[in-house]
């Protein structure tokens, strides 16, 4: 069989989808456009994690190496102790991490279900 | 949106032949196309015009193809089940016509997507070699080893399910 022979033959190969496939589309991306969660679109994670996460490690670096006494120097006359002060930004960086995670999670998910 | 509607229209049998090509089921394949326009109406302010519409839409309905497939042989080996699907949709046509196309299509079906795939791009389509690359991803030598082995492949296929029969097809 020539290549001629194999294209005439594969020319007859077309599908044809199924007569309401454009309306049901049209209703579909209707319906998505209703449901489209708008916490995945509000929210920009990676931008929200690098700005949290650089802000907290750096009241965290300040208030543990250059040491709270120095607030003193501003006039805040603060005089937490450094453990828990640490200890709570800590958690702060780990709660803010914990809440991307959720966020880039649900938008994985979204992600998988459209293949975007 | 009437607009949407009209690039649709104009290019959903063409998505869906592909679709099948790579998921071989007409009804799974449909899936596919459908989530495709949707991405694509959600992605078309990305479409940078660098290329030719349906180029882009065929690459993304390839992808989406691909990763439907990914995830039915998570769950069911094709090969162990058989893929030659009784395909449903075959367009208008007499009985002979009818069964013409059946047979082409369970040939088809018989081949690897990848070859089913670049056959129909090629001969169907008649895309060239550079834009079956830029549609698949594919390098150029697999484009031509799989348009080559599929032409092979195809013609045995037939000859096995049509004997001296196949040149009615033509």
């Amino acid at each position: 069989m020539n290549e001629e022979e194999i294209k005439k033959i594969i020319q007859k190969s077309g599908l044809k989808t199924k007569d309401d496939f454009t309306d049901r589309l049209m209703l579909e991306l209707q319906r998505e456009a209703v449901e489209m969660p708008k916490s995945v679109h509000s929210v920009r994670p990676k931008f929200y994690f690098s700005v949290s996460f650089a802000l907290l490690l750096g009241i965290g670096a300040v208030l543990f190496f250059v040491g709270v006494p120095s607030f003193a120097v501003v006039d805040l006359k603060i005089n937490l102790p450094k453990t828990p002060v640490f200890v709570g930004v800590l958690f702060l960086i780990l709660y803010g991490a914990n809440r991307v995670l959720t966020l880039s999670s649900t938008q994985g998910d979204y992600e998988e279900k459209w293949g975007t | 949106m009437q607009a949407f509607r009209e690039l649709v229209d104009a290019h959903k049998d063409a998505s869906l032949t592909l679709a099948c090509s790579i998921l071989k089921d007409p009804m799974i394949a449909e899936d596919a196309v459908q989530a495709t326009f949707i991405k694509v109406y959600q992605k078309l302010h990305t479409f940078g015009q660098k290329s030719k519409f349906s180029t882009w839409l065929y690459r993304i309905v390839v992808n989406t193809s691909y990763n439907v497939l990914k995830q039915q042989k998570k769950f069911v080996d094709l090969d162990a089940v058989g893929n030659v699907q009784e395909i449903t949709d075959l367009g208008n046509g007499n009985s002979k016509e009818q069964d013409q196309k059946k047979y082409i299509h369970q040939a088809l079906d018989a081949l690897k997507p990848d070859e089913a795939l670049v056959l129909r791009l090629f001969y169907l389509y008649e895309h060239k070699i550079t834009e079956i690359q830029e549609i698949t991803g594919f390098g150029k030598s697999k484009v031509k080893v799989d348009l080559h082995r599929g032409r092979n492949n195809m013609e045995q296929e037939l000859k096995k399910l049509l004997g001296n029969e196949i040149h009615e097809l033509l």
